[in-house]
């Protein structure tokens, strides 16, 4: 029997290390036709803000090489209509929830923490920080690591739940930012969010996104996400949370050497919506042939010398 | 709804920008499928990150083997479809959508299919079911419209079918063959000259002209149903990508999804 279960801290523990990224499943019941929610490590949820959010104009995506760019805007259903009409199902398939939010003030972010700790079903609390489409969406937050703690020590007043602050790739020196979220309280790090990126159309000479930029996502931007998880991990006492462009089992395994406790597949929902549970299955095939029984002798087990 | 590896059956060129490729599916995916659904499908194989996404196609026609997609090569995706070797394994997930509402549609009622362009493709599963459910054809005006006359696609079959009671119409823009001018020219002349028994229109076109159909429907008190297209890079709701503004609802709540809350939608409801 192999041992897939890893430790986000102190108070979460996932049966495997393989988690949704915010944005890219929804509020998780959309993935029921495809796999059993409860066969992931855990559910992030979509973005939630205090109130409903419309997101941006149209166009909103564009195919780019290996990836997709995308200016959603963060448009979510907001916190009351996901407790009321959302989270229900999600205890329903007894999936591991991890409710990932944002604000415009410190004020909004501690108001949200406060509601999400006292729901039942909630597992953990995911910060986001740094969703580079929306001007007041948490940025500012993001690429200051004075800005970043201040935030973080906020939202740890108000939940006890398990914290995960995710990290933009927009900054000079994301090292210092991981380590001022986890000296603020932070319980783990998530990264990388999108990296931002633009499109423009020869004919028309106009930016293809009505948001002039988008988050750059996929496969394209792995090495880079592999490069920032190494660095962090390495730097952090933290459990590192990988996200970047992984599309296979040896993406997530790749995460996992240089020293991921748990990865997050985003864009690759998209496009096989039973990603993650395949994902899942092959780390257990992996694990089980290469004769490693605990899931942790494997991780950050890379080889620099 | 399925996932699954689907083998590329037959590609034939129709024209030197339009093609149809037959693909296999399973067996349950024909008793699932409603007029007006679409597929997801790859364009590379399955290990293969370039194109990364899936592309949406309106199903045209079932076949006993799977089903037919009918292609207009506009982009890099569609471009590397149309060089797509028999037996190639692509990734499909589909049926998906919402189709057109067949089951509101009376078989005295009055039904007009308006396509534009390769919007063809959706018109004809739609036609297909009306002629499998014995729809009377008399009841049935078809209304065709293309940039040239070489652009009109199946139009042999259509004219079969006007032998059995369907009317067909045609507009070209450059005159070729039909009217010259707009497909909306013909439904707006049809509608006048038949303002008491309106039919229920149903379209599949370029956008414009599904905004002038919308508009001579409202004016004409016809219901209207209409398909769209949009880029989208899941085609189940999740990404957010295909957004289309809604008239009823409010501010907070100003969009609706062409994938999943469409892609066909009820004209008064949309706001183009």
């Amino acid at each position: 029997m192999i041992d897939l279960s890893v430790l986000l801290g102190s108070g979460l523990r996932l049966k495997n290390p393989v988690m949704t990224a915010s944005g890219t499943f929804g509020y998780g019941r959309e993935y029921e036709p495809y796999l059993e929610l409860n066969k992931l490590g855990a559910v992030v949820t979509k973005g939630l803000s205090l109130l409903p959010k419309p997101g941006n104009e149209p166009p909103r995506i564009v195919e780019t090489p290996c990836g997709m760019l995308n200016a959603i805007g963060l448009e979510n259903i907001g916190v009351e209509a996901f407790l009321s009409d959302e989270l229900p199902a999600l205890k329903a398939a007894q999936a591991t929830v991890v409710v990932n939010f944002f604000g415009e003030t410190i004020d909004e972010y501690e108001e949200l923490a406060e509601i999400l700790d006292q729901e039942t079903g909630i597992d953990a609390l995911e910060i986001n920080i740094s969703c580079p489409n929306v001007k007041a969406g948490g940025l500012q937050f993001g690429t200051d690591p004075r800005m970043a703690a201040s935030l973080v020590t906020a939202v740890r007043r108000r939940t006890s739940l398990p914290l995960i602050t995710k990290l933009s790739p927009n900054v000079t020196d994301i090292i210092s930012i991981a380590m001022a979220v986890e000296a603020a309280g932070s319980d783990c790090v998530s990264l990388i969010n999108t990296l931002t990126g633009m499109a423009v159309d020869l004919q028309s000479r106009k930016p293809v996104l009505a948001n002039i930029t988008g988050g750059l996502s996929g496969p394209a931007i792995k090495p880079i996400a592999l490069r920032m998880v190494h660095q962090v991990a390495r730097n952090v006492n933290i459990p590192v949370i990988g996200i970047g462009g992984i599309s296979s089992t040896n993406d997530a395994l790749e995460f996992l050497l240089v020293g991921a406790t748990a990865i997050q597949v985003g864009t690759c929902n998209f496009v096989n919506p039973a990603i993650t549970a395949e994902i899942a299955a092959g780390i257990e095939t992996f694990l089980h042939e290469s004769s490693i029984s605990h899931i942790s002798d494997f991780i950050g087990s890379l080889q620099l010398a | 709804m399925f996932l699954f590896p689907s083998t590329v059956l037959q590609l034939t060129e129709l024209t030197p920008d339009t093609f149809r490729i037959r693909l296999s599916s399973p067996e349950n995916f024909a008793r699932q499928f409603i007029p007006g659904q679409f597929v997801m499908a790859s364009v590379a194989g399955p290990s293969h990150l370039d194109p990364l996404l899936k592309r949406p196609f309106s199903i045209c026609r079932l076949r006993p083997d799977g089903f037919e997609l009918l292609i207009k090569v506009v982009g890099r995706g569609t471009e590397i479809l149309q060089h797509m070797a028999i037996g190639t394994l692509l990734s499909l997930h589909g049926p998906l959508g919402n189709g057109y509402p067949v089951n509101v549609i009376g078989k005295d009622r009055k039904i007009m299919l308006v396509a534009g362009g390769i919007g063809i493709a959706s018109i004809i599963s739609l036609l297909d079911y009306c002629l499998e459910a014995a729809y009377p054809l008399k009841n049935i005006n078809l209304i065709l419209g293309a940039r040239t006359s070489s652009e009109l696609l199946y139009i042999d079959e259509f004219r079969q079918l006007t032998e059995k009671g369907l009317t067909l119409s045609i507009a070209t823009d450059d005159g070729s063959r039909g009217h010259r001018g707009l497909v909306t020219d013909l439904v707006s002349r049809q509608l006048q000259n038949n303002a008491e028994n309106n039919p229920i229109i149903l379209s599949c076109g370029p956008l414009p002209m599904l905004t002038a159909l919308g508009k001579l429907a409202v004016e004409a008190s016809c219901p209207c149903y209409l398909s769209l297209e949009s880029r989208m890079a899941c085609g189940f709701g999740v990404c957010l990508g295909c957004v289309t503004r809604n008239k009823t609802k409010d501010e907070k709540h100003p969009w609706v999804k062409v994938c999943h809350d469409g892609p066909v939608f009820d004209a008064a409801t949309l706001q183009l």
